[in-house]
């Protein structure tokens, strides 16, 4: 007879010592999956990225540095709500951004991880595998979007001696843990009124909505670069800026950044509002946790057939273009990600060209081209299965990923020329020259860099596209690169020539770059 | 013959409502929307057998499955796992129960051991006896010599083994198994079959869904046939045979007889 030799495992410290586990491996598996392989390339491509990273880090704790410095040099009657405001708007873009991402990865967390059948069957309390999940979202939030707060705390602390912003760090976990019970509790309606499906869709628009509504909003009140007088004798903060972050600092939300500097009551009300969150979403959501998804998963609809996909004929690089095209078209989640994000950089030209339109248009073009060309590529190379297609046509790989850079850079780069055909019958000659030279170069190699990363799918699994929180990487990637590039290179056109061909070399050199990268990770030629 | 089959029924429903059950099912129901997908479904099975659980695709087997293992809740119904009602306390019969889904999942970045050791924590197994048992089983599986590989290396026929592993790591008193055999090549099959064997004679039972009649036939002493989200016919493979009037039949006919039958509405008797 079988014996077991199993202790309680409804206690606490069961619940505990299991939820402690799951989070250590979950972490774990996270950090394995980062492990570079042991051909030198595999070691090349880890070390590029960490050190990317370590220089990205660098550059914000240096752009901090100048933003605190710049706030502190600018002559102002009130400098304690001046600088009120600034760690107000710094710590609201912390919790916008939080927000924002925190929907998809709350879909992915909660109700989409594979291992749920193995916890959900095993005697371990479900509020306790929730309470694990919250927590492992929580960090993962923490750490994501943790590049906009850390290097404000670490130059408040560290660079201008200001001890008491160390207890941002706690803050940053207690906000992070407050948001992370937001979107689990708004993806659990989300599922309920709307299933699933499009559960995810709307997780993958929303954030951008957001974002443009933001930027367009942030736009509307702030002063436009081209307004702005860029004069060396004129290097402080505008009278009417000073005024917007002292507005700022009368809002509620000033709260923020009262217990990001450590002050006793504030820190105290955000720790209670963490926890008051965690077991109201707890408390509401475990019931759902068990068996909601559950249910939904077994009862989801079936994608239509042929909707999605396309019989892949080998052979003819037009048919597989024209395959892709409509294969991008036709993914809901593609076409709903692609419109949001279309949508970003019209709430950032608003802000880069208020009062200014071929300067946003400008923009506006140039970021599209590099995210949509990335985008469109991911898309084709990820909706269907690369590797079986792959190994029927040995001889045809190059031709096949041709293919697929190009159906995903067709459509943008048509628009770039489009918009560089109108700038210039508008007799914007330069901006036009900016378009071309910046816009086509980034499109490339966004495609180029969307083809590297694209992830095959396996036969019978749903396309982890843009749900897998890697893929998220080269999308904020490109996301960032382009809009740099669209930035410096439409904001070097309105003051010097020189300096503008110096920003369009940046766009070649991330061409450059993308080849190289593809050459590293999955030889071209 | 109708006879005699009546009369077995009968000394059958003695023998075992007289047995002690690892798994009560009674009048199971569970709709999804307007889809009914187990209706009214009961069965009993006994410490000790395994019960094959047969149909075809969408016949509600691996949904009866996943109410069992508290996945899912029924809309209507009893289950008891070794006499624990699973609605009214789950955790408590989860604890003798192991659920191997027909894909079962695994953690690719972990060793076999650091699964193992993870999975025997939800169990609350010590785990210096955990080791001990991920040792044990490794070994018996021919897993010890690759206990340092990640399970993403390993084939489809290894990464079975783990999940059976998995599923044996907290010492189950019935074990649940869907389409374990799919996608094995023969000899992990047979590994597999003799695993479950030896398990059987240590006194745990089984609930077994394929699609492989011929496994069914041989290891099952006790097999139930869904169609539709019914419990079609049930029984030990001479009632089966009695019941479908295939005196010699292998499994395979009455299985497509009887699913033949139920489709075309032709009732049989019970």
């Amino acid at each position: 007879m079988i014996a077991s030799t199993a202790s309680p495992t409804g206690s606490l410290s069961h619940s505990f010592r299991v939820g402690t586990a799951l989070v250590w491996n979950d972490i774990k598996q996270g950090l394995r999956k980062h492990k570079a392989g042991s051909s030198w390339r595999a070691r090349l491509l880890q070390s590029g990225g960490i050190l990317f990273g370590l220089i990205f880090l660098a550059s914000l704790h240096l752009a901090a540095f100048s933003l605190v410095t710049y706030t502190g040099l600018s002559p102002s009657d009130d400098r304690a709500r001046l600088f009120a405001g600034l760690s107000t708007a710094i710590w609201c873009f912390l919790l916008f951004v939080m927000i924002s991402g925190g929907l998809a990865r709350a879909l992915v967390v909660l109700h989409e991880q594979d291992d749920s059948n193995l916890l959900l069957s095993s005697p371990v309390s479900p509020r306790a595998v929730l309470a694990a999940r919250l927590f492992g979202n929580a960090l993962q939030s923490c750490l994501v979007d943790g590049f906009i707060i850390v290097p404000y705390i670490n130059i408040r602390a560290l660079v201008f001696g200001q001890l008491n912003f160390l207890w941002g760090y706690a803050v940053w976990f207690a906000l992070a843990v407050i948001v992370t019970c937001i979107d689990g509790l708004f993806s659990f309606g989300l599922i309920r009124w709307l299933g699933m499906r499009r559960a995810r869709l709307f997780s993958q628009a929303i954030p951008f909505v957001l974002i443009f509504g933001v930027t367009f909003f942030a736009g509307s009140m702030s002063v436009s670069i081209a307004q702005m007088n860029m004069t060396p004798d004129n290097t402080h903060m505008p009278p009417v800026m000073q005024e917007k972050f002292i507005a700022l600092s009368h809002t509620p939300l000033v709260a923020l950044a009262r217990a990001g500097a450590g002050s006793p009551e504030y820190v105290t009300m955000i720790f209670a509002a963490a926890a008051a969150m965690a077991l109201i979403t707890l408390r509401l959501t475990e019931r759902a946790f068990i068996e909601g998804t559950q249910n939904l998963a077994e009862n989801v609809t079936a994608a239509v057939p042929g909707k999605a996909d396309a019989p892949f004929r080998t052979g003819v690089l037009k048919l597989e273009i024209l395959k892709n095209l409509r294969l991008i078209v036709r993914t809901p989640m593609m076409a709903v990600q692609c419109i949001a994000q279309v949508l970003t950089p019209v709430g950032i030209a608003f802000v880069m060209g208020h009062q200014d339109l071929p300067r946003a248009i400008a923009f506006f073009v140039i970021f599209v081209a590099g995210v949509l060309s990335g985008m469109f590529t991911i898309a084709a190379g990820t909706v269907e299965e690369c590797d079986d297609l792959l190994s029927m046509s040995p001889r045809r790989v190059l031709l096949f990923r041709l293919g697929k850079m190009l159906s995903g850079c067709l459509w943008p780069l048509g628009l770039t020329l489009l918009a560089v055909v109108g700038l210039f019958l508008a007799g914007e000659g330069l901006l036009a020259g900016t378009v071309l030279f910046a816009g086509i170069p980034l499109g490339l190699a966004a495609s180029i860099v969307g083809e590297t990363f694209a992830t095959p799918v396996k036969t019978g699994t749903r396309p982890k596209l843009l749900s897998d929180p890697i893929m998220m990487i080269p999308l904020l990637g490109m996301q960032l690169t382009s809009g740099l590039i669209a930035g410096l290179t439409v904001f070097t056109a309105a003051f010097s020539v020189y300096f503008l061909l110096l920003s369009l070399l940046l766009s070649y050199f991330m061409l450059i770059l993308a080849v190289g990268l593809a050459q590293l990770r999955k030889p071209l030629f | 013959m109708e006879s005699i089959s009546v009369f077995d029924n009968l000394l059958d429903f003695l023998s075992l409502g007289a047995m002690e059950c690892a798994c009560e099912i009674i009048g199971l129901v569970k709709r999804f929307g307007p889809k009914v997908a187990v209706d009214q479904l009961s069965f009993k099975v006994p410490a000790g057998m395994l019960y094959g659980f047969l149909g075809v695709n969408g016949a509600g087997k691996t949904t009866t499955l996943r109410m069992i293992s508290g996945l899912i809740r029924p809309d209507a119904g009893q289950i008891r796992v070794a006499g624990i009602d699973v609605m009214t306390e789950p955790q408590r019969a989860k604890q003798p129960l192991a659920y191997i889904p027909d894909d079962p999942v695994l953690y690719g970045k972990l060793n076999p051991m650091e699964h193992l050791e993870f999975v025997s924590a939800l169990w609350g197994v010590d785990p210096l006896v955990a080791r001990k048992r991920a040792q044990e089983l490794l070994e018996k599986l021919s897993l010890w010599d690759r206990r340092h590989e990640w399970i993403e290396s390993y084939s489809r026929g290894m990464k079975q083994k783990i999940a059976l592993a998995s599923a044996l790591i907290h010492e189950p008193k019935l074990i649940l198994l869907d389409e374990p055999l799919t996608g094995l090549d023969a000899s992990a099959a047979r590994l597999v079959k003799d695993i479950l064997l030896d398990f059987l004679k240590q006194g745990g039972s089984v609930i077994l869904t394929t699609h492989i009649l011929e496994v069914a036939e041989r290891l099952a002493e006790r097999i139930g046939i869904m169609s539709g989200g019914r419990l079609i016919a049930e029984g030990t493979m001479a009632q089966l045979r009695s019941h479908s009037g295939q005196a010699a039949g292998s499994l395979e006919d009455i299985f497509l007889q009887l699913i033949q039958g139920e489709r075309e509405g032709i009732a049989l008797p019970t």
